[in-house]
């Protein structure tokens, strides 16, 4: 008996729905783990301030190296803001990764900097190091600049890690706005556990539309823009509903190249930022998981449920589309370097739970969501299925799209309420009803065109063009 | 979807109309399902923000009555204490969120001021029996009340039987734990660490911060000998006690360090070199260099550190030889050592470093 072409579309069918039910089941269990977790960080946090700690002569310095590449325009004050970090003992470590513009002449000027002799070692293989430059004003001890040649962001941290002196590495990026206990709290897993810290993140905002003044936060705002807007949805989702889920039960593979701490000895030993990737945050960290695991060492990766960083999202569509095509093919490009883990249950949580999660539900979501989309348009034009089943069906992705971020926002509200004003809740849950129809076929789209990238081996980051934190809010 | 059809589910969907086919009638029940849910949550962020709106009012509410009552109550010469602090405590003191802005405010006052007025507050807390909220907190079941009310018990100095507290310094919940350690401290007269030896799980970096401090700016009674702790059974305990030798002056229990340098563990003989180190311990400096070339690389670098604060040019060169070929991190701080010694010839110890990089590489 052959197979009917009736057949093979109820098999798809079957598929495409049981994917469906197990990516709502997903969610349903993350929502609740994150919702525990949110719940006993507040209550173990909300009776006493743990700021006069920043007094303590114990707590570890660190190396803050945030890598700079064209960033001439907003470079002195970027660099000016990160100086004025509350925290004990540190150093910045800002990488000019070959700049075509004048990122090195401006911070050498303003800051007063001199090439030094200065002693370091190639721990990790980078581009050469063209200087090492120190200021000769002691207001600016804790500055240094490395000139090196063009590598990219992976290149440029590895060199950090190589030339820095602290045994503990926050990678940053130059123009993130940190809150101003944000070291504090993100070093503390690594002080507070007994078991070996190799990493911790912690939750990223949306800057874009606030008040800044003097590298600080002043007034939380909804971004104007609409796509800058959804975008705050999203992060609410990865970040309270993802992440912190994720932490619980310490499965967590990505912590973002925006702002994480690792421990500078298990990078180097894990061989530092992959280059070969343009998903370097999240490759290193699942590397340093593996070789901690593989080594049978037992550690942890700590996760802040504090929103501690601030980071300017893109405005414009061109823009979003270039950073979620790299995003799909970082998370490819990790997920196939550690395919060896995936359904593994040496690598435990990690082999069982989280890449098989991050290979059903993030890399391949959009393709299956893609074809499955197609799919249905084919059954429609053919008459396998009625417009009516169309439409209803139809109508319960979208009802679950908005369901998931109304459930994200409900946990923003119930955590941090960083959003006072009652008219940017409102705006948000609007910005929810549009979404599933506007932005998420968009991204989708984006993904789509990051795996056919990927497979015909494009490997550049694309032009990440920032309007520029300073020249919209900051006072 | 010829097995869906098959199933009856006709008693679910009875009240849509029969024409509809099966997968339909899910579609549409799954897609009021997901609005309801939406809708809820919607509602519930609405109540929620009007929740925390009418929460927050009413605390900022009850902490200017509190802000003005405590001033008039500590620096007002004419206030009527016995009738005002009764009418506040009928009218305001009654319901749980009142009793614990109370407790928070007076904390807040207690941590900025001192002496008599420090004191008073402390007759308010008792007077208002804020201190027997405190205990049936401690005794609820819930971890966080427990740590609240060790946090309020402490910073008021109230004392508690000891030994309600010392289950509470193994409590699963790391909060409950540091808080029972604190409590212990700052009620402490004359022992302050005693608890350390019921702790049964190793102190972090982050609770020894904690407790260096408590005994700095909440302890008052005499310093303790730290090296009663220096045979701990728990290597954090060890470590601890070391630093605090070191942070305390007690030059006298540097014999008491010095068997440490050979101690199992790798954190225990760093601590040792840093706190001899810190003692200014110089008779040190020979026995570290002998023992430079058998430790791990954590300790070399501590001996570093050590040379370079205790040492001088010489005794860094005897260090030369003894690093191995690969061991980079540690020439980097041989040579940045050697160029802090020698200032004026930095630029040739550069030139040392890079040559024995250009041979070795």
């Amino acid at each position: 008996m052959g197979i009917t072409f009736d057949d093979i579309a109820n098999i798809a069918s079957w598929l495409f729905l049981v994917y469906g039910i197990l990516i709502c089941l997903g969610y349903l269990f993350s929502a609740i783990f994150s919702i525990f977790e949110i719940r006993d960080y507040k209550r173990s946090n909300n009776y006493r301030d743990e700021i006069a700690l920043l007094q303590a002569s114990e707590l570890p310095p660190v190396s803050i190296l945030a890598p700079a590449y064209n960033e001439g325009l907003n470079i002195v004050e970027n660099v000016r803001s990160l100086l004025t970090i509350n925290y004990p003992s540190f150093e910045i470590v800002i990488i000019n990764d070959g700049s075509k513009d004048d990122t090195m002449q401006r911070l050498i000027d303003e800051y007063d900097l001199e090439k030094q002799d200065y002693l370091f070692h190639y721990f990790i293989k980078t581009k050469t190091i063209r200087g090492v430059y120190k200021s000769k004003n002691t207001a600016f001890k804790n500055l240094l600049v490395i000139d090196k040649e063009n590598g990219g962001k992976a290149d440029a941290l590895n060199t950090g890690i190589n030339v820095c002196s602290h045994d503990i590495i926050c990678c940053i990026d130059v123009d993130c706005i940190l809150e101003y206990d944000a070291m504090l709290k993100l070093i503390k897993p690594f002080l507070n556990d007994r078991k070996k810290v190799i990493a911790s993140g912690g939750v990223i905002r949306v800057a874009n539309s606030c008040v800044i003044e003097d590298g600080r936060i002043l007034e939380v705002r909804l971004p104007e823009k609409f796509v800058a807007r959804v975008q705050v949805i999203e992060y609410f989702r990865a970040f309270l509903m993802g992440r912190m889920a994720w932490s619980r039960v310490d499965g967590l593979l990505l912590i973002s190249g925006a702002f994480g701490m690792f421990d500078k000895q298990i990078a180097i030993e894990a061989g530092g930022y992959n280059h070969n990737t343009v998903g370097e945050d999240m490759e290193l960290l699942v590397r340093m998981r593996r070789m901690m695991r593989e080594k049978n060492i037992p550690y942890k990766v700590g996760f802040v449920p504090d929103p501690l960083c601030w980071t300017e999202v893109p405005q414009s569509w061109e823009i979003l589309k270039r950073q979620r095509n790299r995003w799909t093919r970082g998370t490819a490009e990790t997920l196939l370097l550690h395919k060896k883990m995936i359904f593994n249950p040496k690598y435990g949580v990690l082999g069982l739970l989280s890449t098989p999660f991050w290979l059903f539900f993030e890399w391949m979501a959009p393709l299956i969501e893609f074809s499955g989309t197609v799919f249905f348009i084919f059954l429609l034009w053919f008459g396998l299925i009625s417009w009516k089943f169309f439409f209803t069906f139809l109508f319960v992705v979208y009802a679950f799209a908005v369901l998931f971020s109304i459930t994200a926002l409900f946990f923003e509200e119930y955590s941090f309420q960083q959003y006072k004003k009652p008219k940017y809740i409102f705006k948000l849950i609007g910005t929810a009803f549009l979404e599933p129809i506007v932005y998420h076929p968009f991204v989708m789209w984006a993904a789509v065109r990051g795996n056919w990238d990927l497979i015909i081996g494009k490997k550049s980051w694309g032009e990440m063009t920032r309007t520029g934190l300073s020249n919209s809010s900051k006072k | 979807m010829a097995v869906i059809y098959s199933i009856d589910l006709q008693w679910i969907f009875g009240y849509l109309p029969d024409d509809i086919p099966f997968v339909i009638k899910v579609n549409i029940m799954m897609t009021i399902i997901f609005f309801v849910f939406a809708i809820f949550f919607v509602g519930f962020i609405v109540l929620l923000r009007l929740y925390k709106i009418f929460r927050n009012r009413k605390k900022e509410e009850q902490r200017l009555l509190l802000e003005d009552l405590l001033n008039s109550y500590l620096f007002d010469e004419d206030f009527d204490k016995e009738r005002e602090l009764k009418k506040f405590k009928d009218e305001h003191l009654n319901k749980s969120l009142e009793i614990k802005i109370a407790i928070k405010e007076i904390l807040l006052f207690h941590s900025n001021i001192k002496g008599e007025s420090a004191i008073q507050l402390r007759e308010l807390f008792l007077r208002w029996k804020l201190d027997e909220f405190c205990k049936k907190q401690l005794a609820d079941r819930a971890w966080y009340s427990k740590s609240r009310a060790l946090f309020s018990l402490s910073e008021m100095l109230i004392k508690v039987d000891l030994e309600k507290i010392k289950p509470l310094l193994n409590h699963k919940q790391d909060e409950v734990r540091q808080q029972a350690q604190l409590y212990f401290i700052k009620l402490a007269e004359d022992n302050p660490l005693e608890f350390l030896d019921h702790i049964d799980k190793p102190l972090t970096l982050w609770e020894e911060i904690f407790i260096e401090d408590a005994l700095k700016n909440e302890y008052h009674g005499p310093m303790p000998d730290y090296s009663n702790w220096l045979h701990s059974l728990q290597n954090s305990v060890v470590e601890f006690a070391i630093r605090m030798i070191a942070k305390f002056n007690q030059f006298e229990n540097i014999s008491e360090l010095l068997p440490l340098l050979d101690h199992p563990s790798e954190e225990v003989r760093r601590e040792a070199i840093r706190s001899l180190s810190a003692l200014e311990h110089q008779e040190i400096i020979d026995l570290l260099i002998s023992k430079f070339e058998t430790e791990t690389n954590l300790v070399k670098k501590t001996i570093l550190d050590a040379i370079k604060h205790l040492g001088g040019y010489n005794d860094l060169l005897m260090l030369k030889d003894k690093m191995q070929d690969n061991e980079w991190d540690l020439k980097i701080k041989y040579y940045s050592i050697a160029q802090d010694f020698l200032p004026e010839k930095k630029q040739s110890i550069y030139t040392q470093y890079e040559k024995e990089k250009a041979l070795l590489l």
